[in-house]
């Protein structure tokens, strides 16, 4: 994969919006209601925006703080805060023109140095050696230390433009709506533009989907095969599949499993209660060509962990994977066992080499792959400078949504993303 | 060691060894008694605990036959299991679950007629593992029901289960339902926190509570139920027997004991406090008298026999303390008979000492009348001339024997204190005493002077010491000096010393003890009251008597008299 965004790129600028959004989620959309109610797990922290850490902030943080570039469901480079881009230098030099008469959700104007003073001012994580500068009032210039063939690094999230607002716990940002944090409640309602819902955020009913189904939500991001099929039931629901966004993994220290193509099609068909294929041979850390000096591999750490299989214990997917694993003896004849960890307990055994093995889940591509290995190795040093050498990709999972028939139209990006049209 | 240590030492151990002999015999009695009620209750649960595993069964049979009726009229389940339908496949994945889950148990998994796992509640993701051992080994087990080890991702975990077919079409399908034989299990077979269940098998054991320790385990009471047990291998299966071992600690008891040991230890240092107490005010009753009566005896001397032993006590004290009375009572007039006789025997020697004094003093009276006869009978004439020439003689003796009288009458009176020339009279005195084979020699020292001692007084006392230091020589040849000097010690120069030493055999000390005691003599025919004398002479006089001497080295009596002249 690398080796293709590493090619000898020409300049390209900003594409044309097609006249028939391919990523509309839903095309039978008649009015747009006065409120639109969300289902999603997980709490909105305005201390993590712009980079969701949940279900719910992977919703809301979209519709409040916009990049420069969007890529959609199709891996389309979109415009949004600027109008256009070119390239320079082979892909080495990019600079970025911004939309005229951008503001802030403060009203304040949203110029080349606001959007240069966001990303320095949050770390935003520029490749090492790249060199921002604003150009002009409407340009952003980014040299990068190796060529690229378009700049969708700059579509994640953390490249989000935002503006601190001094006694205030949410950030400005650009886009349609505003979020506001009152009585402990989340208020995610438009501004500036007519004709957008109020955004009403409803953590899921206890642990039945169908609930909310029957309550009229207008958008449930699940992959609960029973509530899926219980809103495809339901005439006045659609689910929709969304991409494939996950990729579970199978991490060995003491080197690669058998699993096989055989096996990933069985774990994808029989082993998961979600909807799921056979992960593919070919995965982003397999390259080589990131140029970065990993880390020596640490021995094992010693513990109760060296006969463990380790998965993340909030993940019932990697939970069943792990068990099939273990029933099938893939990860040792005698054991190991299956042992789900918190998070921070997950990290800490990633991270010391303290199991024999583990699963979980991984972004099916990232944005930049070079980064992407990076930050696995710097959470699990021991991968060392082959990761794929330890890894073995199981399975890709993707969730649907059930959308409510006639109700707000929604765009899907290209890792799932949702936005309000 | 005492009379009273002698009581106290007999007195604890007879008092405190049957107590101890008692104490212990209870203790034992009680153990015995409380560990039998133990056994009884430990068997008691055992019977319970085997009913409860019976009832267990009972309703595990129950159970599986309505997830029997369940499955076989589930038609996505007969299509998934029959038809092998992919698209009720994971219908049929998750069956087991859901049915185990409705049914309460904690395993159950549907096997096909080959044995392969089509549905596992308790390990969702285990199908298509073949497992034979439980549809060959179930079925035989006592009442149908065995320990199983069943598995999970997570790990295995042992189950009492049972065994249902489930015929579909003309396959015969197996369920396998059970319940998790953990330490929750056994701790509700246990009912009492106090009574620790274990599962005991071959190669693990588990318990309602932690194991207790070694010496723990050493004070159950244990009783065992067996239960049979599919000990599954990779390449065989078999039905061993397990063991439900049910102990319960003694604790009651070692608590019991734990008092009981703590209030016969109370009892046993209060007795021995009592009978320590008890012993000393007897030992001091017993011992009281004794002693009061050892002092009276200790009292008792040839010169003190008035000691009265008077007891009207009836024990063997009292008549101890009657017959020492008697005896006192014959011995003072045993002592009574033998002064008597002493005196009787002094009285003579002075009888024959006056008689001799008496006929040395009227010798020369004789001879003188005698001459004077004569002459008055052959030359009368000459009588006036020789009576005149004699006449000094008469004088002389019968100034002798007025003197004599005088001092036999001053034995008993002191005789006054007069004054004498010490070195005349002691001249005098020993050229008058025979000396027999011994050397008499005298070293009379210049300026000595005048005594305040009565000549005679000081004649008696050089005529005893000197005569008894001639007999000290044994009639064999030795010195006996004499000599005068003024008294060189401090605080005594006023003094005049008169040194009567021999060299004869010396005295011992038990000798020199008696020596001035009176009627004490070691001479034959001796009455013993020379030396009583002179001491009584010197005291008299205001002097001292000293005896120096040691046996074979012969004996130094040194008087001290008072001078007349003060110091020199």
């Amino acid at each position: 994969m690398l080796a293709v965004c590493c090619a000898r790129a020409p300049v390209v600028v900003s594409p044309p919006a097609p006249a028939i959004d391919p990523c509309a989620l839903t095309r039978d959309s008649a009015s747009v209601p006065e409120r639109l109610y969300i289902a999603l797990s997980g709490a909105v922290d305005p201390g993590h925006a712009p980079v969701p850490t949940t279900e719910a902030e992977r919703f809301v943080f979209p519709q409040v703080f916009e990049t420069l570039v969007r890529l959609d469901c199709t891996e389309t480079l979109r415009p949004v805060l600027a109008e256009s881009w070119r390239g320079e230098d082979d892909g080495r030099q990019w600079t970025f023109t911004l939309r005229p008469g951008l503001r802030f959700s403060d009203g304040s104007a949203v110029t080349g140095q606001a959007v240069v003073d966001s990303w320095i001012g949050r770390a935003a994580p520029l490749p090492s050696g790249a060199q921002l500068t604003a150009g002009n009032e409407r340009e952003i210039v980014v040299r990068l230390p190796t060529a690229v063939s378009n700049p969708r690094l700059f579509a994640a999230p953390a490249f989000a433009v935002t503006r601190s607002i001094a006694g205030k716990e949410w950030p400005a940002g650009t886009g349609p709506y505003a979020a506001d944090t009152t009585g402990g409640s989340i208020t995610v309602a438009p501004y500036g533009r007519t004709g957008r819902p109020v955004i009403v955020i409803r953590p899921p009913a206890g642990d039945d989907a169908r609930d909310l189904v029957d309550r009229g939500i207008d958008l449930l991001v699940t992959d609960d095969a029973v509530a899926l099929s219980y809103a495809a039931d339901r005439p006045g629901y659609a689910t929709v599949a969304l991409p494939w966004d996950r990729t579970y993994i199978l991490a060995m220290p003491l080197g690669a499993s058998l699993v096989d193509g055989s096996v990933r099609a069985g774990l994808a068909r029989d082993a998961v209660r979600v909807e799921a294929r056979a992960a593919g041979t070919a995965t982003w850390w397999s390259s080589n060509d990131c140029g970065s000096a990993a880390p020596p591999s640490p021995a094992p750490a010693p513990g109760l962990l060296r006969k463990a299989l380790v998965y993340p214990s909030d993940d019932p997917t990697a939970r069943d994977l792990a068990g099939r694993l273990v029933a099938l003896g893939l990860v040792g004849a005698e054991g190991p066992r299956a042992t789900g960890l918190g998070g921070a307990e997950f990290n800490a055994a990633l991270a010391s080499n303290g199991a024999s093995a583990y699963v979980w889940a991984l972004p099916v591509g990232p944005l930049e792959p070079c980064e992407a290995v990076r930050d696995l190795v710097a959470r699990a040093p021991w991968l060392g400078a082959d990761p794929a050498r330890y890894l073995t990709a199981l399975v890709d999972v993707r969730r649907r949504a059930i959308v409510r028939r006639g109700g707000a139209a929604f765009t899907v990006e290209w890792d799932g993303t949702l936005r309000v049209r | 060691m005492t009379f009273r240590t002698r009581i106290l030492l007999a007195t604890v151990p007879v008092v405190l060894v049957p107590l101890i002999v008692f104490g212990l015999g209870v203790r034992r009695g009680m153990r015995q008694q409380i560990a039998g009620q133990y056994r009884g209750r430990v068997a008691a649960l055992v019977d319970l605990i085997g009913q409860d595993l019976e009832r267990q069964g009972t309703l595990l049979a129950t159970r599986l036959a309505r997830l029997r009726t369940a499955a076989a009229a589930d038609n996505r389940f007969r299509l998934a299991a029959l038809a092998q339908d992919t698209l009720q496949r994971g219908y049929a994945l998750d069956y087991a679950g859901t049915a185990m889950r409705i049914a309460g148990l904690d395993m159950l998994q549907i096997q096909d007629d080959s044995a392969r796992i089509i549905s596992s509640g308790h390990f969702r993701n285990e199908f298509d593992r073949i497992e034979r051992a439980l549809p060959q080994l179930l079925p035989t087990a006592p009442n149908g029901m065995a320990l199983i080890q069943a598995r999970t991702a997570e790990g295995p975990f042992f189950a009492l289960a049972r065994l249902d077919s489930l015929p579909l079409g003309d396959r015969l399908f197996t369920v396998v339902g059970g319940i998790t034989v953990d330490s929750g299990f056994l701790a509700r077979l246990a009912r009492d926190s106090s009574v620790t269940v274990s599962l005991v098998l071959p190669h693990a054991t588990v318990s309602s509570r932690p194991p207790p320790t070694a010496a723990r385990r050493a004070e159950e009471v244990v009783s065992e139920l067996p239960v049979p047990f599919v000990a599954a291998q990779p390449d065989s299966a078999q039905l061993v027997p397990a063991r439900l071992q049910v102990a319960t600690p003694l604790t009651g008891l070692r608590e019991l004991v734990g008092t009981v040991d703590l209030w016969f230890v109370i009892a046993v240092l209060v007795t021995l406090l009592v009978t320590v107490l008890l012993a000393a005010w007897l030992a001091s009753r017993l011992s009281r008298p004794l002693a009061e009566l050892a002092g009276k005896t200790a009292e008792i001397d040839m010169d003190r026999l008035d000691v009265e032993f008077a007891s009207d006590g009836a024990d063997e004290v009292g008549a101890l303390e009657r017959l020492l009375g008697q005896m006192t009572e014959r011995l003072r007039d045993g002592t009574v008979r033998l002064r008597e006789v002493e005196r009787r025997a002094a009285t003579g020697e002075l009888a024959r000492q006056v008689n001799h004094d008496v006929r040395n003093g009227l010798a020369p009276l004789r001879n003188v009348l005698r001459h004077l006869a004569q002459v008055a009978r052959d030359r009368p004439a000459e009588l006036p001339k020789v009576f005149a020439e004699r006449r000094q003689a008469l004088a002389s003796s019968l100034n002798y024997l007025e003197s004599l009288a005088a001092n036999y009458a001053k034995l008993s009176p002191p005789p006054d204190a007069q004054r004498c020339d010490v070195n005349t009279v002691t001249r005098e005195t020993v050229e008058q005493l025979p000396a027999g084979p011994a050397e008499l020699t005298t070293q009379l020292g210049s300026g000595v002077g005048e005594a305040k001692i009565d000549a005679i007084a000081l004649r008696r006392i050089l005529e005893n010491l000197v005569s008894n230091a001639v007999e000290a020589l044994g009639g064999q040849p030795g010195i006996v000096t004499v000599s005068t000097t003024r008294s060189e010690d401090e605080g005594a120069s006023d003094a005049i010393r008169i040194v009567i030493e021999d060299t004869g055999k010396g005295m011992t000390e038990s000798e020199l003890e008696h020596a001035f005691q009176d009627f004490h003599t070691t001479k034959p025919g001796g009455v013993g009251l020379g030396l009583s004398i002179v001491r009584r002479l010197v005291t008299d006089a205001g002097g001292r008597l000293r005896v120096e001497t040691s046996p074979g080295a012969g004996s130094r009596f040194i008087v001290e008299v008072p001078s007349l002249e003060g110091p020199a």
